[in-house]
Formats: C-alpha cells, sequence, structure tokens
C-alpha cells in the first residue's frame, strides 16, 4: 500500500428516516475502514458492527455507491436483523458522499 | 393481557443510576427475576444521553458539558440525543408479546398512553415518524426501545419546561433540512393554556405522572405499587460504575 490513509464523511437523512453519517478510511481508492453513526434503530444493535465489516475493501469512486447498497442488502437478506429509520440506500448515499470528498 | 399487572416504579436517581436502574430492570426482566414494570422518573441533576448509534462528538457539545459539569451519558437505546433537564422520562419493560416482535408497530402502540395521558391534561397531541410524539408540529416526546431475549425496554422523555442547556446539543445539517430534529415544544404551556397563574416544575411533573399512570391503567394493564428489588438496585450500581461512567462506553461512537 503506498499513499496515506485519508479520513472522509458524509452525512445523509432520507425523507421519513433518521440521520446517517458516515465515516470512512481509505488508502489507495478503496475503504479501509467504516464507522456509521447516527439516531436510528438497529435489532440487533451489533449487526451495525456487521454492516460496517462487509464495507471494508470497496472501491471508491464509481459504482461506490451501487456496491455498498449490494453488499447491505445481502447481509441484511441472510438475517433477522430490523433495519429501523436506516436503510441500505441511505447507508450507501451517506458513504458516496463521503467519497466524494477524496481530495487526492 | 388478562391477568397481566405491571409494577410500578418511582424510582428517580442521579444521571448514570438512572441509565443503569433501566438496563437492570430489562435484565432482571430477561432472566425471568422481576415483573413487568413501568418507571417514572426524573434526573436528580441535568444530564445528556445520547443513541446506542450515535457520535458523541458530533451530537453534543462535550467540552461545554464538561465545563457545566453535565454527564454525557450514552444509552443502550438507539435514537437521539436528549436533554435530562425539567423533563420526565418514563420506561417500560415487559415481554414483546404485549406489544408485538414488529418494531415500529410497537413504538406507536406504546405512544398510545402517552398521547392519551397528554389528553388528560387537555393536549391534543399524535404520533409522528417512527418514535415521536408531537403537539402542533412540536416535539414533547421522544421514545426510544431495545430489546433482549424478547423483552422489550422502551424509554422515553416527555418536555416540561425550557431549559439553557438545550445549547448542549448539536443539531447537523442534514438535519436541519428535514422538518424533525430542531423544533421542540414544552407541556407546561400547553397544559397552562390560557390560564395565567403560574405552575411550579414540580406541580407539573406530579399531573403528568398522574395522567400517566392512569391513562396506563386503562390502556394497558393495572398497576401495583412497588419497589426496584435490592437485587435490581445492586446491579444497577455496578452497571453504573462499570458501564455509564465510563469514557470506553460513553466515547466508543
Amino acid at each position: 500500500m503506498n499513499g496515506d490513509a485519508i479520513r472522509m464523511e458524509g452525512e445523509f437523512k432520507e425523507p421519513l428516516n433518521k440521520l446517517v453519517r458516515a465515516e470512512i478510511v481509505a488508502d489507495n481508492s478503496t475503504i479501509r475502514g467504516v464507522k456509521i453513526t447516527g439516531d436510528f434503530f438497529i435489532y440487533p444493535e451489533d449487526f451495525l458492527e456487521e454492516i460496517e465489516r462487509c464495507l471494508k475493501g470497496v472501491k471508491l469512486g464509481e459504482g461506490l455507491k451501487e456496491e455498498v447498497k449490494r453488499r447491505i442488502k445481502a447481509l441484511t437478506k441472510g438475517s433477522n436483523a430490523q433495519l429501523v429509520g436506516i436503510s441500505p440506500e441511505g447507508i450507501a448515499e451517506a458513504v458516496a458522499r463521503a467519497g466524494a470528498k477524496q481530495r487526492q | 393481557m388478562e391477568g397481566r399487572v405491571f409494577r410500578l416504579v418511582e424510582h428517580s436517581d442521579e444521571p448514570f443510576m438512572n441509565m443503569a436502574v433501566d438496563e437492570a430492570m430489562l435484565e432482571a426482566r430477561a432472566e425471568g427475576r422481576a415483573g413487568d414494570t413501568l418507571r417514572i422518573y426524573y434526573w436528580k441533576k441535568p444530564a445528556v444521553t445520547i443513541g446506542y448509534f450515535q457520535s458523541a462528538q458530533k451530537e453534543v457539545d462535550i467540552e461545554e458539558a464538561l465545563r457545566l459539569g453535565v454527564p454525557v451519558i450514552r444509552r443502550i437505546t438507539g435514537g437521539g440525543a436528549v436533554l435530562h433537564d425539567r423533563e420526565l422520562t418514563y420506561s417500560i419493560v415487559c415481554s414483546e408479546g404485549l406489544f408485538g416482535r414488529e418494531i415500529v408497530k410497537s413504538y406507536r402502540r406504546i405512544a398510545s398512553f402517552i398521547i392519551e395521558a397528554l389528553r388528560i391534561l387537555g393536549v391534543d397531541a399524535s404520533f409522528e415518524g417512527i418514535n415521536d410524539i408531537v403537539v402542533n408540529n412540536l416535539k414533547v416526546s421522544g421514545n426510544a426501545q431495545t430489546r433482549r431475549k424478547g423483552i422489550i425496554l422502551q424509554h422515553g422523555t416527555l418536555l416540561i419546561s425550557p431549559s439553557s442547556l438545550f445549547s448542549l446539543l448539536k443539531i447537523s445539517g442534514e438535519k436541519q433540512k428535514g422538518r424533525q430534529g430542531a423544533r421542540v415544544g414544552f407541556l407546561d404551556a400547553m397544559i397552562k393554556g390560557d390560564n395565567s397563574f403560574d405552575y411550579s416544575f414540580d406541580y407539573l411533573f406530579d399531573r403528568l405522572a398522574d395522567a400517566l399512570k392512569r391513562s396506563f391503567s386503562s390502556h394497558i394493564a393495572p398497576l401495583v405499587k412497588g419497589e426496584l428489588s435490592r437485587e435490581e438496585i445492586v446491579r444497577a450500581g455496578n452497571l453504573a460504575d462499570e458501564k455509564y461512567r465510563t469514557e470506553e462506553w460513553n466515547m466508543r461512537r
């Protein structure tokens, strides 16, 4: 890996849903870590950590939003988790907004 | 619902213990060592609580809170940041069979007893969004729940009077764009109506508590006055020390 890791942040609030904020750490145009915060609800709560984990390795740039959405949907489908006030689309938008702030 | 009775606990405490007691009640109920409970309480000192998934730094002016000695405590429930000052807090612990497994619906069902309590006081409130209660588009109550082993813990707040500490809460740019978030209302003026008499906070708190108890008894289940068990209090003390007082927990996101 060359190049320093960079931190970026994006937030999004879907109509009728809660605020979702994504803080991402990336290097070489690849997401290394994601932190999602906001006033939403997820049951069970530790499912959010699974969501965050499943986004590691996603490439920044074109197709970022679609890939984030696809991964979260796949993860959610195979679980009993309930997302309340937050959706895969909303998380994808917040991550994409963070990714769009890349200035390197 | 037949035969179901709730224990009524009116136990108010300092901030860390308030959150610890709710969790201890949930644990005790989940382990079959306590029954269904309605707790009504206030905060002996002002505090800010943040939702389980929120960023402490982003939601609260931490430096100012520190300067003022107002603790910032992460809840085990999701939802938004709440200033606990000049308000009433309730918590409900019960099996999810009573309000259903579907979380969105259960918020609405639980809110109905609060809306009815406000109606008793002459305030026309309604449910809004996922977990809010509003009066004339102003949010007067926020509610949050979690579940463990088939048991619900829902706690929520009813704003009684304005507080100068509201400025400790930050409102994000994205949230300001929506109509929710920034606009809150206070029940003191709404209960008072055209009456020019000044009611004390304590008087309003008691009236609100009475209305909640009445509404709960007639809409959800009869209440039997009770106390926390010794075990719950000891467990709450441990949770307060090992979790709610720690930076590791409160600043984890």
